[in-house]
């Protein structure tokens, strides 16, 4: 059987002639299905552009994404478009939220777009927002923002959640809340959960650890010492 | 140092430049044509004013229905009035195959001096010289010959009379006539040897110290005229001062009052283009919101903000001040003037530089721009710098609590509700555009009906297929006896202008001794059939305040036949004096209470009670018994000088003072289309205009403020269409709903306006605009707004992904 995602001799590069610079050169990496995968780097390793191109918000210049066995590469602005509706769900460092949608709303945002949606209100109360459902994003703090912004993109019951710095502007305790959140629908739901991240110990939860340096994977690691979100420290 | 934030100013002008360019564009064309327009009025308002120093225009004219003795001028010189003969002959003529009556004069000299276009004035038998507006609104041209009276006549003038600057056959015309009624000029041999279908024994007076007079000293000089001429045995049959005579005043009026409508316009637009700038530049402080915090933070001041975001606003405005000035005062004075000398005879124009219109133009709507924006920027300003840091600049009322949706509503109906709430500035603004687009559309399709309506209205009260209106009391029914006796006196007229009061004296004397209580009686043959079914009417004019304004309304009153078959629902007897219903909307007229109606031609004012409305909404007129009309304006009890009939009368062309027909009205219609058809196209298409950038800049400021959001939708999955959906359908349902939701606002303000515009005018226009004009306006509105729809359905589209990934703080 196949890996849920399989990436091959991924590049990709921004800007023209002497100004060009290579992010990704030549990324190969393969997750199974219900993996929690924690990708490690300094900034401009080419953590965030992995994270665009396998959630297709950027073409890759060469090589090949298969993500449940579609091939990104393949697929144009529309495709790609699907295959977001139907197979993704992200989280943003910044939560994202659209400011004049109460959190219900934003929630209510992508699970328009499900034809089989978890049950809102049960997530609302899973994600300890049932008494903020009301509140506008500005109204509650930032860590039931980034829970708003994990149920949106739960709702729709996606098979790859990609999480692009869920907890960087959250303090420790908040953080750890979160992670543990994450922990929670990846185990609930068995969706594949892939978290960018500077914070090496937030890896220790991950079932695999990429390590990227200079756009190449340095360090791919099956963690077989997982350790619950709630008991990590930094 | 200079603020180094002003490197900003060119880069956000490129980066929003369709923005700018929409503003731009729709201030400096308001402006141009303002400017053009004002500019060109307001010389001809200047031109207009000096018309009777530089053409020695009368002060008033009075006819009488021969010619006057040595006596009455005499009598006249005695009240500081001295006269010159005017006398017209009216003849009809065929010319571009219509029925045409020329007004013919012959040369002035020294008074109500024409102004020459092309050629000169006549010098030889066989010469004649026509009005200009006339000539350019018919095939005929200088050198082409016309056939009055069986002789031709070459054209050798293109001239205007300066007591015809507009064409009004008769004072009591609804409008002027340049279709089939134009005047020219004979030599006074010509004149003399033309024998005219009615002959007008027209004098011009003039009045010493006429310009120190007041209105109401000008109303008593022309009692004072007519009673001194009465007294000296002459019989005036109309006398109007020249503020009272539509000929001579009605075009420079109306060019004074389209000034003012103009004006008003013109800054309604301004103060919604400066709050569209409000708006759009708001939008910018919100998304530059953490910026403006970082600068607060770092030491900038309120001020220094406040400053650079109004620079753009002043530079477009600036810009648009002087672009549509130059091309106002360059290239749109002549078209603006021409819908004016389309119209009007006026003499050729002078453009005249004048600094209040450049004030008017420049200064003003420059300062309403920038204290809107200074007052709307100041308070978008208020926020902290931490509320600027938070992008909390939208709630700096303290906490609000937002909007609360119940879940009930799906959710793509409180996303909506959200997309509205959001840009609610927005949309405000762009409903207030659209109630001045609305009005110009509706005003501009409407009033083609109005008209319609209006001649429909006045076809409707027309009591018979002819009124005839008479100079005298002409029996039709005199015995053959009687009618013998006229007809020899018509055989002793000479054939020159009419009889003599000598003449009338000796022949009379002669044949009848003592004729003062005998009508004179008419010497056609007319069928006894046709004699039964005429009835005898009498016809005056007295005047009544307008409801609001100084103007006063001419209302002709009608003295009938209790019981006339003519008027059979008319019940004027018990001495009941009945109102047309258009004197309701017009004066304010209501049943049961007295008004002041005031007769200039006896300089008494009648106190009359309205016992009850009659007609159509068009009709402005008084009825009341023959025998009340004579009582109440102390006529002989049998006095009448009209009659209503069904069938054509044979009547004696000498006693004739006009005939009434449902072609007449007719006429008024194809006038009024051709004065004003192409003003309101223009209006039509001005409004389309502002439809079209004022929904494009307010709409397309939704969407780009929605661009992270929409960014959002697409990450998430969201197909274009159903991003649509979300956002433009918002829009369009806002826009559909204030198309409608402005029309009751827009329709009271349409009749506002044309209660203005139409103030003037005799006769009342009933504004009603039908349910399908409604529709039409939301029609060409909605239409207009599918054009920007599909902008917006292209920039959805090309909101990229990586908006949503740009790092917020």
């Amino acid at each position: 059987m196949s890996a849920y995602l399989q990436i091959h001799d991924l590049h990709k590069g921004f800007g023209e002639g002497e100004a060009r610079v290579e992010v990704l050169r030549g990324m190969d990496v393969e997750l199974e299905k219900g993996e929690i995968c924690v990708l490690l780097g300094p900034s401009g390793s080419g953590k965030s552009t992995f994270l665009d191109l396998v959630g297709g918000l950027e073409p890759a210049d060469s090589g090949s994404i298969v993500v449940n066995g579609t091939e990104l590469t393949a697929l144009n602005a529309k495709q790609l478009g699907e295959y977001r509706r139907r197979e993704l769900g992200f989280v943003f460092q910044f939560y994202n939220l659209v400011p004049d949608l109460t959190i219900r709303e934003n929630i209510e945002a992508t699970e328009y777009l499900s034809k089989k949606p978890l049950p809102l209100d049960d997530l609302l109360r899973g994600l300890g927002l049932w008494d903020q459902r009301n509140k506008f994003p500005r109204q509650v703090s930032g860590g039931q923002q980034q829970r708003c912004a994990i149920g949106r993109a739960l709702v729709k019951n996606p098979g790859l959640l990609l999480c692009d710095e869920p907890t960087g502007a959250l303090d420790y305790e908040t953080s750890k809340e979160i992670l543990a959140l994450i922990e929670q629908v990846n185990r609930q739901y068995g969706c594949t959960v892939i978290i960018v991240t500077h914070n090496d110990a937030i890896g220790k939860m991950a079932h695999r650890i990429l390590r990227l340096r200079d756009g190449v994977i340095a360090e791919n690691t099956l963690n077989d010492q997982v350790i619950p979100a709630e008991m990590l420290e930094w | 140092m200079r603020c180094p934030l002003n490197k900003r100013h060119l880069r956000e002008l490129r980066h929003n430049l369709g923005r700018y360019i929409g503003i731009f564009a729709l201030m400096a064309a308001s402006i141009a044509m303002v400017a053009g327009f004002l500019a060109g009025a307001s010389s001809i308002e200047k031109m207009f004013n000096e018309i009777p120093e530089t053409y020695h225009t009368e002060n008033g004219h009075f006819v009488t229905n021969d010619k006057i003795g040595r006596n009455a001028e005499s009598a006249l010189a005695d009240i500081g009035v001295s006269v010159r003969e005017n006398f017209s002959h009216d003849i009809t003529t065929t010319i571009d195959d219509r029925q045409t009556n020329v007004r013919v004069f012959a040369n002035r000299d020294g008074f109500n001096l024409p102004a020459i276009y092309e050629g000169r004035l006549p010098e030889a038998a066989g010469e004649i010289a026509l009005d200009d507006t006339f000539l350019a609104k018919h095939s005929v041209k200088l050198g082409d010959t016309i056939r009055i009276e069986g002789k031709d006549f070459t054209i050798v003038g293109d001239v205007v009379l300066s007591d015809y600057t507009a064409l009004f056959e008769r004072n009591e015309d609804f409008v002027m006539n340049t279709l089939t009624f134009t005047v020219g000029l004979v030599t006074q041999e010509s004149w003399n040897a033309l024998k005219g279908d009615v002959t007008s024994y027209d004098y011009a007076y003039y009045v010493e110290g006429y310009d120190d007079l007041t209105t109401a000293e000008r109303v008593d000089k022309q009692v004072d005229i007519a009673k001194a001429l009465t007294n000296a045995g002459a019989r005036v049959t109309d006398i109007v001062d020249m503020w009272s005579n539509q000929a001579f005043f009605y075009a420079g009026e109306d060019v004074t009052h389209d000034q003012a409508m103009f004006r008003v316009l013109f800054y309604l637009i301004i103060i919604v283009m400066a709050f569209i700038f409000v708006v759009l530049t708001s939008a910018t402080i919100e998304e530059e919101s953490a910026v403006i915090g970082t600068l607060l933070a770092s030491g900038y001041n309120k001020g220094e903000l406040l400053r650079h975001y109004l620079f753009l606003p002043a530079a477009v405005g600036i810009a648009a001040c002087a672009v549509g000035n130059a091309v106002g005062y360059g290239l749109f004075i002549t078209p603006f003037s021409g819908l004016y000398y389309n119209s009007y005879s006026f003499p050729p124009l002078t453009v005249r530089f004048d600094a209040s219109i450049f004030v008017l133009t420049t200064v003003v709507p420059f300062v309403i721009l920038m204290v809107v924006n200074a007052v709307g920027l100041a308070l978008k300003l208020r926020c902290t710098p931490i509320q600027f840091l938070r992008h909390d600049t939208r709630r700096h009322r303290k906490a609000g609590k937002g909007l609360q949706l119940p879940e009930r509503w799906g959710y793509i109906m409180r996303f909506r509700i959200r997309v509205f709430t959001r840009n609610i500035s927005h949309f405000a603004t762009l409903f207030a555009g659209i109630l001045i687009a609305s009005l110009l559309l509706i005003f501009g399709l409407g009033m083609q009906m109005v008209i319609e309506d209006y001649v429909q209205d006045m076809e409707d009260d027309l009591p018979a297929a002819y009124t005839y209106s008479l100079k005298a009391p002409l029996e039709i029914d005199a015995s053959a006896d009687k009618r013998a006796e006229y007809v020899l006196m018509n055989m002793m007229d000479t054939g020159n202008a009419g009889h003599s009061d000598e003449q009338m004296n000796v022949i009379t004397s002669n044949l009848m001794g003592d004729v003062d209580d005998i009508h004179p009686a008419n010497t056609g043959d007319i069928p006894d059939d046709v004699k039964a079914q005429a009835e005898k009417i009498a016809m005056g004019q007295v005047e009544l305040a307008h409801k609001w304004g100084d103007l006063t309304e001419t209302i002709t009153v009608y003295g009938i036949q209790e019981g006339s078959r003519y008027w059979p629902d008319f019940d004027v007897s018990g001495g009941a004096v009945l109102a047309g219903q258009g004197l309701v909307a017009k004066c304010n007229v209501e049943v049961g209470s007295t008004y002041p109606f005031f007769d200039k031609y006896a300089g008494e004012t009648h106190e009359l009670t309205v016992s009850g409305l009659v007609g159509e909404p068009a009709n402005t007129n008084l009825y009341m018994s023959l025998d009340t009309f004579n009582r109440v304006f102390d006529n002989e009890p049998d006095y009448f000088n009209g009659y209503v009939s069904d069938e054509e009368l044979n009547l004696d062309d000498d006693y004739v003072a006009s005939v009434l027909t449902v072609e007449d009205m007719r006429k008024i219609a194809n006038q009024m289309d051709d004065s004003m058809g192409e003003m309101m196209d223009m209006v039509v298409y001005m409004a389309v205009v502002i439809y079209f950038i004022m929904m494009y800049l307010l709409t397309k400021t939704v969407i780009d403020r929605s661009a992270r959001s929409i960014s959002y939708m697409k990450v998430f999955g969201y197909r274009d269409r159903e991003i649509n959906k979300l956002y433009v359908r918002s829009i369009t349902i806002t826009v559909a709903v204030s198309l409608v939701v402005s029309l009751p606002i827009v329709i009271w303000a349409v009749c506002l306006f044309a209660e203005v515009v139409f103030m003037n005018y005799s006769g009342n226009f009933a504004i009603n605009i039908p349910f399908w004009l409604m529709a039409e306006s939301v029609a060409i509105g909605f239409a207009t707004y599918l054009v920007v729809a599909l902008f917006h359905v292209r920039a959805i589209k090309r909101v990229r992904l990586e908006e949503a990934l740009k790092v917020q703080e």
